[in-house]
Parts: structure tokens; C-alpha cells; sequence
């Protein structure tokens, strides 16, 4: 067998207006014997969290070229958001070259958002805020409040969100009383290159609110539910009824299980057609226990159970390390970088919704808003699911439409990490959108 | 006296030239003379009572003997030139027809009792042929899984060219050689496969085939004996095989991928000569080139590892 090696330009110089490499990047480059094009190409391959170090020479590094392959590798998509520069998550996914390949799905797909509503609707409405103890604290009753809501602007457009639901309060008004379901939204589907904010990975899907966990204001507010599984079970179902295609689920459940209803809730859907996934667990520093989800989801093709990275690439210090764990996605780790390290969305400025106020002093309880802003950092493989979501949502629009089919395809071709071959830390590896979106040649 | 037969129709076969144009197989020299001894006697177009008659001879008229065939005689009439056969039996004997016509047994039984038959002669003429040709045809390739996964066909239209070599006499007699190359190329799209079921991406892939090929093989021309010569037929059958290389590309957005590989093919056909230099032809080939797929992508899935497959073509061209 006779190999050929052949040097070839692209046919379009485009490096000078959009390449994104610096001079003294390309300089390193071209000391390696490597052209910009093969580094570009090594950034696709999965080694990215290097660019804002500069770790030019390490990228090119990690990956092997062959002399075979001419490489013609350029960014096409450059979000113009402003504080997309600050989203190590998607650099680290080379989401700019995935983005190539998909820009953003369409509206076609319908990605279902299973958590604790979202901030999809701008409107006022009227609580009773009754009294609870907690924490052996006394926190007064606020009797009637009237609360502002906000769509979330980064979320919100035109025909942006489908058939929403609320399980905890059986209404049609899933709001989001907490700031967690908006911010892994946002992870979905934030509307990117508006010149505004923050990127998301499906940045033209729909997306569907639906209301199944209930957080300290639905309790202080008396919602009639709360998080069981029958209603998660329940909140399955109606999604894949009304149409999505993607449900992301970053919740879990304390225990071991088994979860029947929760099961057979999955399994209808995945039989709908609708590809599932779920955060693998937090618990790691809290005796790394099973999650009884994310077990489901790793004996069930179609559901993908998705454990956390931070910006270094590895193991987040919270991610569970189970045998549950499928795949492995940014979900951010304060302990590597602060809050830098963390995941940055859109999502209720802390203060005004007074999140988590009874973990607060009685003397800082005030009634919620939620129509205040700002662009803040999570961690959590709550965070790390909804990029696996965006992903399913790009490849059912590029044409991979069985759940059992996408899950295979990011398993297929996630970038190892880790102990070679599958592992509890990072499953298969680490998720590679572009890689995934291309899938395969005739040889390659 | 000697009376022109009406004029041959312009259908008169092919063969008849061909007969005429080849050599005696009998032809000497210094057979002499002889004269017509019957009252008349007919001079045949060929040495067959039933082909045209060229001329009505008298008794006493004087005609050349060019060539004994059996009962028949070869002749060219002293005065007017015309040439044909006569009945042996017509003519009056001489001790030249007579030796010709025993040593014309001699060999006959000599060929009966086992001796080699003289070697045919070339069917052009000449102890070499050559060709020169295009093709064009129908591939179809054997990983037909992983060409449907990606081109949504294991099929397409292969084009090239190709030249040839024949041996016509001697010990090579028959044998050829040839080269060839040849082009497929087909754009499909990249995608992915799950359990069998394929999903195409929407990522133009353009897959590229261009075999170079040498052949070996033994090219068949019928050739006929006839009472005055001998006639080759229109259609020369060939088989063969050889060895080659096959130059792969896969190209998309990102990459272009170029390899080559060892090939072995085995072929066979026939041509057919349609006017002078200008032939037409059919050929089927199967080619075999061992791991040129499976290593990687969609033919890695399907565990196909042959990037060979079959091609039928036609070939167009001169031969001389």
C-alpha cells in the first residue's frame, strides 16, 4: 500500500477575517512542522479547555495526523455573544466546529425540559406565602404576595417554547420559582449570536417547560405537589405525548430504587421516539451513592446518564464515579478556576429571587422576583446533561432521529478519558459534538 | 471465345474477397499451361460449381495454372486475364498439375495420419496486433453495504481507457497484454450506522476510484479454412486477468483522504470488428483489492474490507 502526502491550501484563505488563531499561535504552530489548518483540526479533535492558556503546543500535540489526509479545517460560526469568550464549556467542545456542521438545530426540535420550571413567561401573579420551620428556624408567614415574572431574554422568542406544563401545581403555567431549570435551559437552547450574553448548544430548538420538581418557594407558596415519582413519571409521559424529541432530566432521587414508574415512564418515551438524558448524581464527596436514574438510564438504550467535567477535563469533585456514569460533559467544578470554572448562563439574579431562602437567616427572608437577571455560574452534572441534550438536539436535526441510534453516536465517537475504554469517572469519555455530527466516511 | 459473365452483385460476401485476398494455401510457381479439353468449361468465382460464373471457356483455349485444390484448378485465362476455377477434369492433364495434385494427397494424408497442420496464418496479416480503446461501464462494488451506507448506491458509471497487444503467429500466437485505467467516482454523504440501520448526515462525500490495471490473457480469432484460403472471424474472444493498483480518495469538507492499493482482477469479453480498423466490444472484470476498506469508518461497521467489485463495460476503439 502506497501512501500519498499532499499539501493543499484551502481553496478560500479565510484565516486573516476568521481564523481564530493569533500570530504568535500560528508562529508555535508552524515550529511543530504543523500547518494551521492541522491545528484547527486538533482543536475539533476534542482537545480544547487549552485555548484560553494558550496551550497551543499541547493541542497539536494530542493529536495524531496522518500524512494521508490533507487537513482543511476552519471556524466558519463565530458567536458574536460577548460573554462567549468566558464559556470554557464550549470552547472545551469545540462547539464553533460543531457549530459548522449544525448551527443550532431548528425549531423543528422539541427539547423538553424537565426540572423546576423555567422563566418562559413575563406576567405577575399572586402567592399565599404561609409560614415554615426549617432548620429549626421560624420563618414568618408573608401572606398574600404579588410576584413578577420575566421571560428569561436569552431564552425567550418567537414560537420559542412548546406546551408547557406544571405537575407540582397541575396548571399550564410551569414558572420557575428556583433559577435551576432556566440556567440548564439556557445550557440547551440560549439564543446565541444576538449579540447578547451567552451561547447554548441547540441554540434554535423549542423548547418545552415542564414543571416536575418543586423547590422552598413552591413549598412556601403551598404547591399541592411535589417531586415523587409518579409525578416525574407523569411529566415523561406528557412530553413525549406533545412531541419531544430530547427530555433532559437533571434531577435525581435519593436512594437506590427501583423507580418502576419512573422505568416504564422512560421506556414509553424512548418508544415515542424521544432520546433521554440524565444527570448521573452529585453525591461523590457524599459516599459516591447509586442513583437510582441514572441506573435506569444505563441499562436502557435511549436514555444516556451524563457525569461532569470541569474546565480542566477532569472528573468534577462532586460527579458521581459509578458504573451508571455513560458519558462525561462540562458541568463546571468551583474548585478548578473558582467560579470562573463553573458553568455561566442566564438565570435569576440570586439576590432578587432569594434563592434557597431557608438556607438564608429569617432576617434576610423576603418575598421572590423574578424578572431580574443575570449571567450566573453552576456547577453540577445538572449542569453537564442539558450539553448532552443540545447534542441530541443537533443530531436528530442532522439526521440521527432513533434514541437508541443517538446514544450510540455519542458514545461512539466521545473522546476518551481517564482509564482507557470505559470507565466510572467518565463513562465513555467525553463528549465530541463535531466528531458526532460528521460521523463516518467510507474509511474513516 | 470467351463471354463476360454478368456483373457480381455488390453483396457478393465478404468471404469471397477475404478468399481472394489471402493466399493460396497451394499456390506455387511454375505450374505452366494447360488447355481447356472438354467443349466448353465454366471458370468459377471460387472453386465451388455453385458461386458465379466469370467465364465460359472453349475447347483448345489456353489458360495459366496458378494452383491445384483438389479436383479443382486455379487458372488465369492466357488471353483475357481473367482468373478462377476450373474443374480439374476440364483441362488436359499435364505432369505439373499431376505433381501438384499428388503432393497435395501426400500432405492431406500426412495431416490425416497426425502430422502438424502448417500454422494458420495472422488474421490481419501481421504478427502483432494493436489496440487502442475506451470503455465505459457499469461498477458495482462488492462492499455493497458500506457503499449503500454512504453513496446510497453500490453502483455507478465507470469510464477509462486502454490499449492492447496481440500476438497472431508463432509461438505466442494468442496471447496478449494490455493496460488499462479506469474512473468512478460517485458524492454521497457521511453518516451513521446503528444495528445496521444507516443515517445519513447531509455532509457531501465524494468517493473516487481510479484502477490502473496490466492484463495477461489469451485472445481467441477464429480463423476458417476455406478451399482457397483462409478467412478470420469478426469476433475474437479473450480472457485473462492481472494485477493493478487502485487509486482511493474520500474527500468532504475537512479532509481528503488519497491511498493505494494492490489489486487482482481476472476479465473476459469479446470484440467485434465492425468496419476496417474500427471494433466494439463487451468485457466483464472482477477485481479484488484485499484490505482496502476496514479500517475505519462506515466499512468498519459493516466489516467489509474489499474495495474491489465488478465492472462490465463496453470497449470502443481501432485496432490495426
Amino acid at each position: 500500500m502506497e501512501r500519498r502526502h499532499e499539501e493543499r491550501r484551502a481553496t478560500e484563505d479565510r484565516r486573516t477575517s476568521e481564523h481564530p488563531a493569533r500570530p504568535e499561535q500560528e508562529r508555535e504552530v508552524t515550529a511543530l512542522g504543523r500547518s494551521v489548518d492541522q491545528l484547527v483540526y486538533a482543536i475539533g479533535q476534542g482537545v480544547g479547555g487549552w485555548w484560553a492558556e494558550r496551550e497551543v503546543a499541547a493541542a497539536v500535540r494530542q493529536v495524531t495526523f496522518e500524512d494521508d489526509v490533507v487537513y482543511r479545517a476552519h471556524y466558519d460560526f463565530h458567536p458574536n455573544d460577548p460573554l462567549f469568550a468566558s464559556q470554557w464549556n464550549m470552547s472545551a467542545l469545540s462547539m464553533e466546529r460543531a457549530w459548522d456542521v449544525n448551527p443550532g438545530a431548528t425549531s423543528a426540535v422539541i427539547v423538553a425540559v424537565l426540572d423546576g420550571g423555567l422563566a418562559y413567561d413575563t406576567a405577575t401573579y399572586q402567592y399565599v406565602g404561609r409560614a415554615v420551620t426549617s432548620g429549626g428556624r421560624r420563618y414568618p408567614a408573608l401572606g398574600r404576595v404579588t410576584v413578577p415574572f420575566a421571560a428569561a431574554p436569552e431564552l425567550a422568542g418567537p414560537n420559542r417554547f412548546v406546551a408547557p406544563h406544571d405537575f407540582i401545581w397541575d396548571d399550564t403555567l410551569p414558572v420557575d420559582l428556583d433559577g435551576h431549570g432556566t440556567h440548564v435551559a439556557g445550557t440547551i437552547g440560549q439564543l446565541t449570536n444576538n449579540g447578547v450574553g451567552v451561547a447554548g448548544m441547540a441554540f434554535n430548538v423549542r423548547l418545552m417547560p415542564v414543571k416536575v420538581i418543586g423547590g422552598d418557594w413552591d413549598f412556601i407558596f403551598g404547591a399541592p405537589n411535589e417531586a415523587t415519582t409518579s409525578v416525574v413519571a407523569a411529566g415523561i409521559r406528557y412530553a413525549a405525548d406533545n412531541g419531544a424529541q430530547v427530555i433532559n432530566m437533571s434531577l435525581g432521587f435519593d436512594g437506590p430504587g427501583p423507580l418502576p414508574a419512573i422505568e416504564e415512564a422512560l421506556r414509553y418515551a424512548v418508544g415515542k421516539g424521544a432520546f433521554v438524558t440524565v444527570s448521573a448524581g452529585n453525591g461523590f464527596e457524599d459516599g459516591n451513592p447509586e442513583e437510582a436514574l441514572a441506573e435506569i438510564a444505563a441499562k436502557m438504550d435511549g436514555v444516556i446518564s451524563v457525569g461532569a467535567v470541569g474546565r480542566n477535563l477532569d472528573r468534577a469533585y462532586y460527579s458521581s464515579s459509578r458504573s451508571s456514569v455513560e458519558i462525561a460533559a462540562p458541568g463546571g467544578d468551583f474548585r478548578v478556576g473558582g467560579e470562573a470554572g463553573g458553568i455561566i448562563q442566564q438565570t435569576y439574579d440570586p439576590e432578587a429571587a432569594a434563592v434557597d431562602p431557608l438556607s438564608n437567616p429569617v432576617s434576610a427572608y423576603h418575598a421572590p422576583r423574578y424578572d431580574i437577571f443575570r449571567y450566573d455560574s453552576y456547577q453540577g452534572t445538572s449542569m453537564a446533561a442539558p450539553h448532552v441534550a443540545g447534542l441530541a438536539a443537533l443530531l436528530i436535526q442532522q439526521g440521527i432521529t432513533k434514541p437508541a441510534a443517538i446514544e450510540a453516536a455519542i458514545k461512539r465517537f466521545a473522546t476518551d478519558r481517564g482509564a482507557a475504554g470505559r470507565d466510572n469517572d467518565f463513562g465513555f469519555g467525553l463528549i465530541s459534538p463535531r466528531e458526532t455530527l460528521r460521523g463516518l466516511g467510507l474509511t474513516r | 471465345m470467351i463471354r463476360r459473365p454478368p456483373v457480381a452483385p455488390r453483396a457478393l460476401p465478404l468471404l469471397t474477397l477475404l478468399a481472394f485476398a489471402a493466399p493460396a494455401v497451394a499456390g506455387a510457381q511454375g505450374l505452366g499451361t494447360s488447355r481447356v479439353a472438354t467443349a466448353t468449361a465454366t471458370i468459377h468465382a471460387r472453386c465451388d460449381p455453385s458461386s458465379p460464373t466469370r467465364a465460359t471457356l472453349r475447347k483448345g483455349d489456353a489458360v495459366t495454372i496458378e494452383s491445384v485444390n483438389a479436383g479443382w484448378v486455379s487458372v488465369r485465362v492466357e488471353a483475357g486475364g481473367e482468373r478462377g476455377c476450373l474443374k480439374r477434369s476440364e483441362l488436359e492433364p499435364t505432369p505439373a498439375i499431376d505433381r501438384a495434385a499428388d503432393a497435395r494427397r501426400a500432405r492431406e494424408i500426412g495431416y490425416a495420419r497426425g502430422a502438424s497442420a502448417p500454422p494458420l496464418p495472422s488474421p490481419t496479416g501481421r504478427p502483432l496486433r494493436f489496440a487502442a480503446f475506451a470503455t465505459a461501464g457499469w461498477f458495482t462494488a462488492t462492499a455493497n453495504q458500506s457503499f449503500d451506507a454512504v453513496l446510497d448506491t453500490h453502483s455507478g458509471t465507470d469510464i477509462g481507457f486502454g490499449a492492447q497487444v496481440a500476438w497472431q503467429t508463432g509461438a505466442l500466437r494468442g496471447l496478449f497484454v494490455e493496460f488499462d485505467a479506469s474512473r468512478f467516482e460517485e458524492t454521497g454523504e457521511r453518516a451513521f450506522v446503528h444495528e445496521g440501520e444507516v443515517f445519513p448526515l447531509g455532509i457531501p462525500l465524494t468517493i473516487g476510484l481510479k484502477p490502473i490495471e496490466v492484463s495477461a490473457g489469451y485472445r481467441l480469432n477464429p480463423v476458417r479454412r476455406t478451399r482457397t484460403g483462409v478467412v478470420a472471424s469478426p469476433v475474437a474472444w479473450f480472457a485473462g486477468g492481472g494485477v493493478g493498483s487502485v487509486g482511493y480518495t474520500e474527500t468532504d469538507d475537512e479532509s481528503e483522504i488519497s491511498d493505494r492499493f494492490v489489486a487482482y482482477h481476472v476479465m473476459g469479453g469479446a470484440d467485434v470488428t465492425l468496419w476496417r480498423y474500427l471494433q466494439i466490444g463487451a468485457e466483464a472484470r472482477y477485481r479484488w483489492v484485499p484490505d482496502g476498506l476496514g479500517a475505519g469508518g462506515i466499512s468498519d461497521e459493516f466489516n467489509e474490507t474489499d474495495l474491489g467489485g465488478s465492472t462490465f463495460r463496453v470497449r470502443v476503439g481501432v485496432a490495426f
